[in-house]
């Protein structure tokens, strides 16, 4: 007979497995019958994780969205071989998979896709492109299991974001399945964060967080009372509050363009002005 | 100049003690109360720094006027103790503090950072220095005598360093990172100290590792023990590495604990640092408007 290996579901910061700072776990039970504890995120760890996306803005953004597009491929490879180990039915884990590499495909077309040469009636050359948004944290609907998980991150990614996931205990065993695979998936660390814990504890820590540039909900992940909060906090710092009606529909570019900035340039076209003055 | 003894005993330090101790004062809790005015007194401690080969006279400008208003909105808050900058931008910095600013003015001098020049061009750059109206003088020790073994050629140079700075103040640095052993440090701070030097100093900035806990403890000790046999006081400045608040309020723990009270004073205590002075405020204000405030709310210096 073996002695049964008790596992400490570890959150994902910055390319790291750690435990809450607090120390907080909870002891739960786990798909296979084993005895396991959930970390407790708490204020701090947070803070860690947002001030953690923010320094590792400039290298996921910085890359060419090409790349950000092969890692993302490779996330769905990693979910692939890690397909039996995830606690879900192999469909769902399928269906989620199909989700990554959906959103693969989108990292190098959506700049073209959102990017605009604009109508102006004047000697200039003028063009809308896109830019990330900033750090994102973001809170999936559990209904929505592994799928939410996956759209959750790739909303964040495609455009270059970076962001945290904060994810409600009890889908914590699958949650730290999934950032094994993100932890193989060649993600520079930081560029997403999943945090386990308590929601109505974390969401007014992030509305008080003046750091963070957008703060996107799913589904039923939060009432409608926080939400409500949530953007009266918001608002006070200009933060763009963005509420999805849940995973079920892949994200495409009405999606991405909430979690986008649009930079705009002005170039003079170079017409030559005519001797004697012109009608422009 | 006052008498050298002919040769330093060696000091041997207890590593594994030194980690106890700075571990210990990194768990300790602070009351809410004694943190708010710690992150004030921190403020009032840093020395803001720049020593950049690309330094201008705007960013030096810049640099005193975060010194003298470190958040413009909050004139309530205090200045910073100093600023660091080259010789050549002290006549930059004396302008654009005035002659009554209560924020002094610190220049490297000594062939800052690595101190590789004949002592007379040093001396030399010190006296001028302190012409051009700098408070302190921050020096680097040869650290390639100290290596050696010649302790009697750092001794002499800090000791004729501190006869020309005159008026102002000495740090001297040490250069914990290239001194290899905290014996080492234990052994470079007495001789720092007995050669006359007002303040001991960590580091440049320049060399990894800079200020840490365990350097800064072993130098806090010698000063103790100077200030028990004779009774004078030495101040301290770590320097290098202190980004953030809650590091500055650990390294203002292990300063009370070691040296007591009477040193938590810009007098005694500073932080060598730049970017630290923004995480203070955003500490600060976090406390005071509930909002953790975002690092792009202050400027950048």
């Amino acid at each position: 007979m073996r002695l049964a290996v008790q596992k400490t579901l570890k959150m994902y910061l910055g390319g790291k497995f750690i435990r809450s700072e607090s120390g907080r776990v909870l002891p739960t039970t786990a798909s296979d019958g084993t005895l396991m504890n959930v970390c407790r995120a708490s204020r701090k760890d947070l803070r860690d994780a947002v001030g953690n996306n923010r320094s590792s803005l400039g290298g996921w953004a910085g890359r060419t969205a090409y790349n950000r597009g092969q890692i993302l491929y490779r996330l769905a490879e990693m979910l692939e071989g890690r397909a039996s180990a995830l606690p879900i039915e192999p469909a769902l884990a399928e269906q989620a998979i199909d989700r990554v590499v959906h959103h693969a495909g989108w990292a190098d077309k959506i700049s073209a896709t959102l990017s605009t040469l604009n109508p102006v009636a004047s000697a200039y050359v003028n063009y809308s492109m896109v830019r990330p948004m900033g750090v994102v944290v973001s809170f999936p609907d559990p209904r929505d299991g592994l799928l939410g998980l996956v759209e959750a991150t790739c909303q964040i990614l495609v455009m270059g974001n970076t962001g945290t996931l904060i994810v409600p205990l009890d889908l914590a065993e699958l949650a730290v399945a999934y950032t094994e695979a993100l932890h193989t998936s060649d993600l520079p660390g930081g560029a997403i964060n999943v945090l386990t814990g308590d929601i109505v504890e974390l969401l007014p820590v992030a509305n008080i967080h003046d750091d963070i540039d957008a703060i996107v909900v799913s589904g039923g992940a939060v009432s409608d009372e926080q939400w409500a909060e949530a953007q009266r906090e918001g608002a006070q710092v200009l933060r763009r509050m963005i509420r999805f009606a849940g995973a079920s529909v892949p994200s495409g570019p009405d999606a991405f363009a909430k979690l986008c900035e649009v930079k705009t340039v002005w170039m003079s076209a170079g017409a030559e002005i005519p001797a004697g003055g012109s009608a422009y | 100049m006052t008498t050298s003894p002919s040769s330093w005993p060696r000091v041997r330090v207890d590593a594994a003690t030194v980690a106890v101790r700075t571990g210990r004062v990194r768990k300790r809790s602070i009351k809410k109360d004694s943190k708010e005015r710690l992150l004030r007194l921190a403020l009032s401690m840093i020395d803001l720094t720049t020593l950049e080969g690309m330094d201008t006279p705007g960013k030096v400008r810049s640099l005193c006027s975060k010194a003298r208003h470190p958040h413009p909105e909050r004139p309530d808050l205090p200045s910073t103790a100093a600023v660091c900058v080259y010789p050549n931008m002290v006549p930059v910095a004396r302008s654009a503090l005035g002659s009554e600013s209560p924020v002094k003015i610190a220049a490297v001098a000594t062939s800052f950072p690595a101190g590789q020049s004949p002592l007379p061009l040093k001396l030399d750059e010190v006296r001028r220095t302190v012409e051009l109206g700098a408070d302190e003088i921050d020096m680097v020790i040869d650290r390639g005598a100290f290596l050696r073994g010649d302790h009697q050629a750092v001794y002499d140079e800090i000791a004729a360093t501190k006869e020309a700075c005159g008026p102002a103040r000495l740090k001297v640095i040490l250069e914990t990172g290239e001194l290899q052993t905290l014996d080492n440090v234990a052994l470079a701070s007495r001789i720092a100290i007995d050669a006359g030097g007002d303040f001991i100093k960590t580091s440049t900035g320049k060399i990894k590792p800079a200020a840490t806990l365990d350097v800064t403890l072993v130098m806090l000790e010698a000063i103790r023990e100077h200030y028990l046999r004779t009774g004078v006081m030495v101040g301290m400045k770590p320097a290098g590495g202190i980004r953030d608040a809650k590091l500055a309020l650990h390294y203002l723990a292990l300063v009370a604990e070691t040296l007591g009270s009477d040193w938590l004073d810009p007098h005694w205590f500073r932080f060598g640092a730049s970017s630290l002075a923004n995480d203070l405020l955003r500490q600060i204000l976090r406390r005071e408007d509930g909002h953790y405030q975002s690092p792009r709310r202050f400027s950048v210096d």
